[in-house]
């Protein structure tokens, strides 16, 4: 089986990347590498208008502003907006007459700056935007009214009227950083965006996504990386969980926990946090939820104590009680992936030799072990474990002998049992070991892995196997892209 | 095939004449097609329900797929510029009451990229929120979320 590897150009790949729909569940990350291999298909990564202007900022290195300008200009037809950028060609009549509008506007509204006429504009005359002519009197209705607002200092009531689902529907396609700040407009909305139906409907709505640590930062890959935390660098980050929306943080030096979602952090207290810890983060029946604190009782010489224990901590009450530990069993790797599924922590573990889920359900309060579809694997291999549609797991083998990678997926049945069922096999020339262990999720036709690295400042490797392919018996089955993104 | 024209009528007594297949992409309406080929919807008026239709003929042929057609999507860019956000904030409210899923997204879509820049006391005025934080609370938030203004003029 002869392999190729490709020449790839970073410029090239950028163009040749996807961007889907996925609207699954959030794995958690682990450390790897992975480099590039074929570039496959040629999908425009550049979908959504409000990337456009990134797409001709980076390609002409022109400002927003003019990015802008020539979109706006050119009717949004990309291609000649690009053109236009690189050439310097200034679009046609109608967006030059706009521009006289607004900037009699501007006068007229008392020096306003531009972006504030053009967004008066679009507040009271959409006809602005598309009329060649404009009678004097419409002009004059316009600048009376952006006088008004001006003067009010207000922008108008609009939302007024909204019924709070509708609102709700605005909110879930904002991104994390602007919903950060309206957590300072009151109150209620603070607690609004940490409600767990609102949690829960922004895993629902979200893109595919995966979280990131490295160092004291917490990076959200989607389609670009972004850094949505940075505790500051002293306090590094160890290891990280995740359920519906809420992420569980371990520090290194000093020792602590924090809970934290897109526009909240809560630091935990907690005395006495062992290296060896392990955390859990769930929830029960009733939505409670909760940390849990494991540890087989390792000796660690900054603690006062070493024992096997379990803790749960329940964020209500905001307290810490002893739980059952069963610690006949160990992780198959370290650091462990835990996933969550359904408020509920699953893991692989072994014991014995034998390989299973083990699982913690914070209702009930307990471990329990759970079948994997495979007991053991000859030869090396990789496992990993994800989640799949917020009800179930996922698996996914690859054989390092072979390359080929088996996926399935599993439903659980009440708590107690999992049922698997094979989904797919990857089969192929141009695989490689996914090594160290990449975090995936699945959709009907294609896997999703980040073999998490952030490569250089904001540059991360995704890659995709198409499935479809893999059916139709074509050879090369892997696409991968790097996502760049500007830091800072 | 068959087109079958349906009668859609707005609260203030405007008529617009579509095939069924447009009408039904308000999913409010097949419950309503009983015998009748004429509808009064009593809570949309008709220069919102025009642009309504107006989306539904466009995409009238969608498919439910992940990928959207890129053609579509700058019609639909191109389609949402041209209305103001006062209009556009009706239209959310509308396109919510006749169930018109692809345009309650298209719509929400746009005023969240409207709102998501703004800073939370702009934020305020639109939505009609009173602060009820003390300066004290805010300013602590406000650090807590420092990374969150960072690029914010």
């Amino acid at each position: 089986m002869r392999q190729s590897p490709m020449e790839v150009d970073p410029a090239e790949s950028l163009k040749e990347a996807g961007e889907e729909q996925i609207p699954e569940a959030l794995p958690l990350m682990a450390s790897s590498q992975v480099q590039i291999q074929n570039i496959q298909e040629s999908t425009n990564i550049w979908p959504r208008k409000d990337t456009w202007v990134n797409r001709i900022c980076y390609e002409t290195k022109v400002s927003r502003e003019e990015a802008l300008f020539y979109l706006e200009g050119f009717k949004w037809n990309l291609d000649a907006a690009m053109e236009a950028c690189h050439s310097k060609t200034l679009p046609e009549q109608p967006s030059q007459l706009n521009n006289k509008l607004i900037s009699s506007l501007c006068n007229a509204a008392g020096g306003e700056t531009r972006e504030k006429a053009i967004a008066c504009l679009k507040l009271f005359n959409s006809d602005s935007l598309r009329n060649q002519q404009m009678g004097d009197e419409q002009m004059d209705n316009i600048v009376d009214k952006t006088r008004a607002a001006n003067r009010d200092k207000s922008l108008p009531k609009l939302a007024a009227n909204l019924p709070y689902d509708l609102v709700e529907e605005i909110l879930l396609k904002l991104p994390v950083k602007s919903l950060a700040r309206f957590n300072l407009t009151c109150k209620e909305w603070g607690s609004l965006f940490s409600g767990h139906r609102f949690i829960y409907k922004q895993l629902v709505n979200s893109q595919y996504q995966f979280l990131h640590s490295r160092k004291s930062e917490i990076w959200v890959v989607k389609s670009g990386a972004f850094q949505i935390r940075d505790f500051g660098s002293d306090e590094v980050i160890k290891s990280m969980v995740q359920c519906e929306g809420l992420i569980l943080c371990s520090t290194i030096s000093p020792r602590r926990i924090v809970v934290l979602n897109g526009s909240q952090t809560r630091w935990i207290d907690k005395e006495n946090l062992s290296v060896y810890d392990f955390f859990c983060l769930g929830h029960d029946s009733k939505n409670e939820y909760k940390v849990l604190r494991f540890n087989f009782g390792a000796y660690d010489c900054d603690c006062e104590s070493y024992a096997a224990v379990a803790e749960i901590f329940h964020m209500t009450t905001n307290s810490w009680r002893l739980s059952d530990i069963q610690d006949n069993w160990e992780f198959t790797r370290q650091p462990p992936m835990i996933v969550s599924v359904g408020g509920n922590s699953y893991w692989i573990a072994s014991s014995d030799g034998k390989l299973f889920v083990q699982s913690y359900n914070f209702s009930t309060e307990e471990f329990k072990p759970l079948k994997l579809p495979l007991q053991q694997v000859k030869g090396t291999k990789t496992l990993v474990l994800s989640s799949f549609r917020r009800e179930g797991l996922s698996l996914l083998c690859q054989r390092h002998q072979d390359l080929s990678i088996d996926v399935w997926n599993g439903i659980i049945v009440q708590d107690r049992s999992i049922v698997w069922g094979k989904q797919f096999v990857v089969t192929g020339h141009n695989q490689q070991i996914l090594y160290p262990v990449p975090s995936f999720f699945i959709t009907e036709k294609k896997i999703v892995m980040f073999c998490e690295e952030l490569v250089e400042e904001g540059t991360a490797h995704i890659k995709v196997i198409n499935r479809k392919e893999v059916l139709s018996g074509r050879k090369r089955g892997i696409i991968a892209w790097q996502v760049k993104v500007s830091v800072g | 095939m068959s087109s079958n024209k349906i009668v859609l009528t707005s609260s203030d007594d405007e008529s617009f004449e579509v095939d069924e297949a447009v009408a039904r992409k308000l999913e409010i309406i097949p419950d309503m097609i009983a015998d009748d080929k004429a509808i009064l919807l009593q809570n949309v008026t008709g220069m919102i329900l025009a642009i309504i239709i107006e989306y539904c003929k466009k995409h009238v042929d969608d498919v439910d797929s992940e990928a959207k057609n890129e053609l579509v999507m700058t019609w639909d860019a191109e389609f949402m510029k041209n209305i103001d956000m006062e209009t556009l904030f009706k239209l959310l409210i509308a396109a919510d009451y006749l169930k018109v899923k692809g345009l309650i997204d298209l719509t929400s879509n746009t005023i969240a990229d409207y709102v998501k820049d703004k800073s939370p006391k702009e934020f305020r005025e639109i939505f009609n929120i009173e602060n009820d934080y003390t300066p004290e609370e805010e300013e602590e938030l406000r650090k807590q979320n420092e990374w969150a203004f960072k690029d914010l003029n």
